[in-house]
């Protein structure tokens, strides 16, 4: 990348910025900070340090939440459930972008319905026993397909608009076929939106609680965001290990998304658009 | 993208396919609603009597509910899959479950009309009439567990909990006032409160529940004083506008905000923001269910001895409103019935419940009649609590009692503290409410 | 080669290339996405519209026509909660798209953008809880951290009751979306911004265009899909906030800050299931209308663009 400013420009932009940033670094150290705190202290709420660091919340919260087991079931879900969607979501809005014909405009309408209505819990609930599949995991996978990939269908749609259909043609001229078209030519292409919707889908199934609430009934498949009821209650809430909690449950989100990032970066050098 | 991200993606999709396969085969079996589950209790196949296990879903966090309920279990044989449910979403998923018949074997859940109506009792519960500990529930609560026809849908899980007000002993010694027993007495506390630098009476509005307790404590008063005033709201031959002492609970609040006897920030005070008032004495007055007393045992267990409670205080004699505790209840499509059966006996005989008390001494009073709890380990407030069990008439609370559902009202009530309604409004509203919904559901009269 | 046999080679060309473009892109890709959607989705959705016109308890339901929404279009909070709605909708989408673009356009000429990146769509991985929670900390008029700074600066004045006061609740929930959701739109912003050429933008440096023109001849025309995905995805968003309020407000005080899904939520909780549904069905129609009208404008300046 040029150097197109000066680099004053830079700097007052990082400052810019930064500055910025603390409107976010305050919040979390907020929340950073009163998980390190005893009950008491912690109900206050404030900025100050902790008294006493009380690095036994998270050893509590590990325990009481049965963290391994929670964290396995989130896994399994989160990765099973994005990566259905990106694939049938990508393939799905390929073919609804390219193709410019009247079914395209009706799914163009459904995707717009799911967008904008929530699910309805009772009739999906007897879909789901319909095929005896309520109560388990692969049930929960499916209903997270189902509801979330209307938002990736819409973003992908967008996004092809992008990617000129010349490329296409030229390809279809050299005598490629429709596998080979999407999968080596097109997908790579859609480097960023799918490493973004990656990362979308990845938050919205990963931080769902209610789905897993409804739909499976067992202590022992328990996600990791239920794990906050434990510490939470109308009866009174442990602020400390409540905010533990949270920290313990948005970390692995956040290290994905530095990760993902830096795929983006990586593919960009290998696929630059050429008119 | 490159190709090693691309490889990624397609592995990961494999993967999750497997995994998805293999882990939903797996999650269907320890579901809980068959007979036996060797793999959850470790090396049990081959003993003689194989530990069953039963699923059970509550609402709220309760940190020492694992060692109970564990203990109870152990005693009859029997294993836990416990599902813990946010307590705001608790209600409308066991609605639904009851609508899906996917309830959990043992079932927790409001008693009286709630169970009977939101579970469809007749049709989904197991009738548990013919078990004896059915007759030893506490007479005052009883008409809450047996049906006019004699069945028994569901018996108490839980200790029973009070409506009213907790105060701070050292405050009120400290500013020289002694437990009022009238309105008027409570204005006169409050301003010797308010001279002695403490805050009369704590509000915390933003959990708007918390101010629906004075309304549903007076309106036991009403009980007294016009007695059959349930019946007949329930069938439309009275509303709440005739419930005098529920109104004025409410304009009696208002009142205390007006002359400022109220903490200056109770339109953002929460629920926990009260419950320190209280316990540190920075506060007089505050208005719980008696379970507060359990969360401030587990938050600050050195000041739980300085807290106690009085029912809501009205010239006369004296009433207190009674939250009947939750159910235990079977559903009808439970595998597992006679084990949960034998579960609910010893919860509810003298050995269940000294264990149910002794981990969770601020629990209240039990539901259950002979059971001895041990004097020497009763906390204060707790003591007081029986106290007032002898004291005063004891009414269930009354939105348990009506017959359709009548909202939560909180939000109502912020709008009298702020000065834009009155009890009378809150009244009206209320009446309208519980028509509609009685209405909606052919409720005779209505 | 002469004229007329080139063209007519062209057209031969074009007719095999639109029956290639059928197979191309065949149905069987969508089979996939359409199937499980279809079924747990679309499937369910259809039947519960079906309930809004029923007294519905979980079991039963007796029909009731059109009742249910003549009662939710009386309650007497349907306006409060739809003028709340209208407000929050439209703040949050302004500013949501204004900040989120200035940020992206910030970051694309950054150094330390990935550093940058990350920090600004870290408050999306916390959930609504989360958020509810630490904001409500945050805008406590006495002890939170926002009125102290506030105080400490001298700002007194400014230490409003973020969430209680009537005029103030519906702008400090937008502030509160807006600080969740901008690292969304961000991505969404960053994503189209790495497919433009790089080459395209050094040719017009080389002709001597600046920094703006650069902006409005090349960067904004690429953005526009992006620019109108946010919209469209920002709009529905609003008109169906729920979380964020139940979470924080409840609605209240009072109602300041009931908007329609709230409304819908209280009328489940008390059991009024086909009354809610068709509360549900109304928010539906309205959102609807407004994105699909929002999109035919979108979309046409999109195509001018």
């Amino acid at each position: 990348m040029k150097l197109r400013s000066l680099p004053f420009g830079q700097i007052a932009l990082i400052a810019v910025l930064s500055a910025l940033s603390l409107l976010i670094l305050v919040p979390f150290y907020l929340i950073f900070v009163n998980s390190l705190k005893s009950p008491a202290e912690a109900s206050e709420l404030g900025l100050a340090f902790p008294s006493k660091w009380e690095w036994g919340n998270y050893e509590k919260v590990f325990e009481v939440a049965k963290l391994p087991l929670a964290f396995t079931n989130s896994v399994v879900l989160t990765f099973s459930s994005v990566a259905i969607i990106l694939i049938t979501a990508a393939m799905a809005a390929f073919v609804m972008q390219r193709r410019k014909d009247g079914l395209s405009s009706t799914l163009n309408v459904l995707v717009m319905l799911g967008l904008v209505v929530p699910p309805a819990i009772v009739p999906l609930y007897k879909v789901l026993s319909f095929f005896q599949l309520n109560g388990t995991i692969l049930g929960v996978v499916l209903i997270n397909v189902a509801t979330r990939s209307p938002l990736s269908v819409f973003l992908a749609h967008q996004f092809l608009k992008s990617i000129s259909k010349e490329i296409d043609e030229a390809a279809i001229i050299d005598g490629c076929g429709k596998y080979k078209l999407f999968f080596r030519i097109v997908l790579p292409l859609m480097g960023p939106i799918i490493v973004t919707l990656f990362i979308f889908n990845a938050t919205f199934v990963w931080n769902d609680f209610m789905y897993v609430l409804y739909f499976l009934s067992s202590g022992k498949q328990m996600t990791l965001p239920l794990t906050m009821y434990l510490f939470t209650g109308q009866y009174g809430s442990m602020w400390n290990l409540v905010f533990a909690n949270i920290l313990i449950i948005s970390a692995p989100l956040l290290i994905v998304y530095f990760f993902a990032q830096r795929f983006i970066i990586a593919g960009m050098t290998a696929g630059a658009i050429k008119g | 993208m490159n190709k090693s991200f691309r490889a990624t993606l397609l592995s990961s999709f494999i993967v999750g396919l497997v995994f998805v396969t293999a882990c939903g085969g797996n999650s269907n079996e320890s579901a809980g609603s068959n007979g036996s589950a060797p793999a959850t209790s470790g090396a049990e196949s081959g003993a003689p009597a194989s530990k069953v296990t039963i699923s059970h879903a509550v609402g709220g966090d309760s940190p020492s509910r694992d060692v109970w309920m564990k203990a109870i279990g152990e005693a009859v044989g029997v294993d836990l899959d416990i599902q813990v449910l946010p307590l705001e979403q608790m209600e409308q998923i066991y609605k639904v479950k009851a609508g899906t018949d996917d309830l959990p074997d043992l079932i927790s859940y409001h008693p009286g009309a709630r169970t009977r109506d939101d579970l469809q009792a007749p049709d989904k519960l197991v009738d548990l009439s013919d078990m004896p500990i059915v007759q030893n529930i506490m007479d005052d609560i009883k008409p809450y567990y047996v049906e006019p026809d004699g069945k028994v849908y569901g018996v108490p899980g839980q200790a029973l909990k009070f409506g009213g007000i907790a105060y701070n002993k050292k405050a009120f010694t400290e500013a020289g006032v002694s437990i009022p027993q009238s309105l008027d007495e409570l204005f006169a506390a409050s301003e010797k409160l308010k001279a002695a630098g403490k805050i009369p009476l704590y509000l915390s509005a933003k959990d708007s529940w918390t101010l629906q307790i004075p309304g549903l404590a007076a309106f036991s008063y009403d009980q007294l004083h016009s007695p059959g005033i349930l019946d007949k709201i329930n069938q439309n031959e009275a509303t709440f506008k005739d419930a005098a002492n529920f109104i004025e609970a409410f304009d009696t609040m208002k009142k205390m905000v007006d002359q400022g006897y109220v903490n200056s920030d109770y339109l953002s005070a929460t629920y926990t923001n009260g419950l320190q008032a209280i316990s540190e004495g920075k506060a007089g007055m505050y208005p719980v269910l008696t379970s507060a007393f359990s969360t401030i045992l587990d938050t600050t267990p050195d000041l739980i001895n300085d807290v106690g409670f009085f029912p809501w205080p009205v010239e006369g004699d004296k009433t207190v409103t009674v939250w009947p505790p939750m159910i235990y209840g079977i559903p009808q499509s439970s595998k597992n019935a006679d084990a949960v059966k034998k579960y609910i006996e010893y919860f509810a005989s003298s050995e269940g419940q000294k264990i149910y008390f002794d981990t969770l001494p601020a629990a209240g009073v039990p539901a259950y009649k002979g059971v001895e709890l041990d004097e020497s380990k009763l906390l204060d407030p707790v003591k007081e609590m029986i106290e007032v069990t002898r004291t005063a008439k004891q009414f269930a609370t009354v939105d348990f009692s009506v017959v359709a559902n009548m909202g939560a009202f909180g939000q109502t009530v912020q709008e009298i503290l702020m000065g834009q309604k009155t009890g009378a409004d809150l009244a009206a509203e209320l009446s309208d409410i519980l028509a509609k919904n009685a209405k909606a559901k052919g409720a005779p009269g209505f | 080669m002469s004229e007329s046999r080139r063209g007519l080679r062209h057209r031969i060309g074009e007719i095999r290339l639109h029956k290639l473009e059928r197979k191309t892109y065949s149905i069987g890709f969508v089979i996939p996405w359409l199937l499980i959607y279809g079924v747990f989705f679309v499937l369910p959705t259809l039947f519960s519209f079906y309930y809004a016109f029923t007294d519905w308890d979980l079991t039963s339901a007796k029909f009731s026509g059109f009742a249910n929404f003549v009662e939710m279009f009386r309650n007497p909070v349907f306006s409060t909660a739809l003028a709340n709605t209208a407000i929050f909708t439209v703040l949050s989408v302004v500013l949501k798209v204004a900040v989120s673009l200035a940020l992206a356009m910030a970051l694309f000429h950054c150094v330390a953008s990935n550093f940058f990146r990350t920090i600004f769509f870290s408050p999306y991985v916390l959930s609504y809880i989360a958020i509810g929670v630490l904001f409500t900390a945050i805008m406590h008029p006495e002890i939170g951290v926002l009125n102290k700074g506030l105080r400490a600066i001298g700002l007194d004045f400014l230490a409003l009751n973020w969430l209680v006061e009537k005029g103030q609740v519906i702008y400090s929930l937008v502030f509160i979306d807006v600080w969740k959701s901008a690292g969304f739109h961000l991505a969404i912003f960053i994503a189209a911004l790495q497919t433009i050429p790089s080459d395209m933008m050094e040719s017009a440096s080389i002709d001597g265009a600046g920094p703006w023109k650069k902006f409005r001849y090349i960067t904004f025309p690429m953005l526009a899909s992006a620019f109108n995905a946010n919209i469209v995805f920002a709009l529905i968003v609003g008109l169906t906030k729920f979380d964020l309020v139940f979470v924080t407000t409840g609605g209240g005080p009072g109602y300041y800050s009931e908007v329609l899904k709230t409304l819908v939520y209280k009328q489940f909780a008390m059991g009024r299931y086909g009354l809610a549904t068709a509360g549900e069905l109304i928010i539906f129609v309205i959102v609807i209308t407004l994105t699909v009208t929002l999109r035919k404008f979108l979309d046409k300046r999109e195509v001018e663009a």
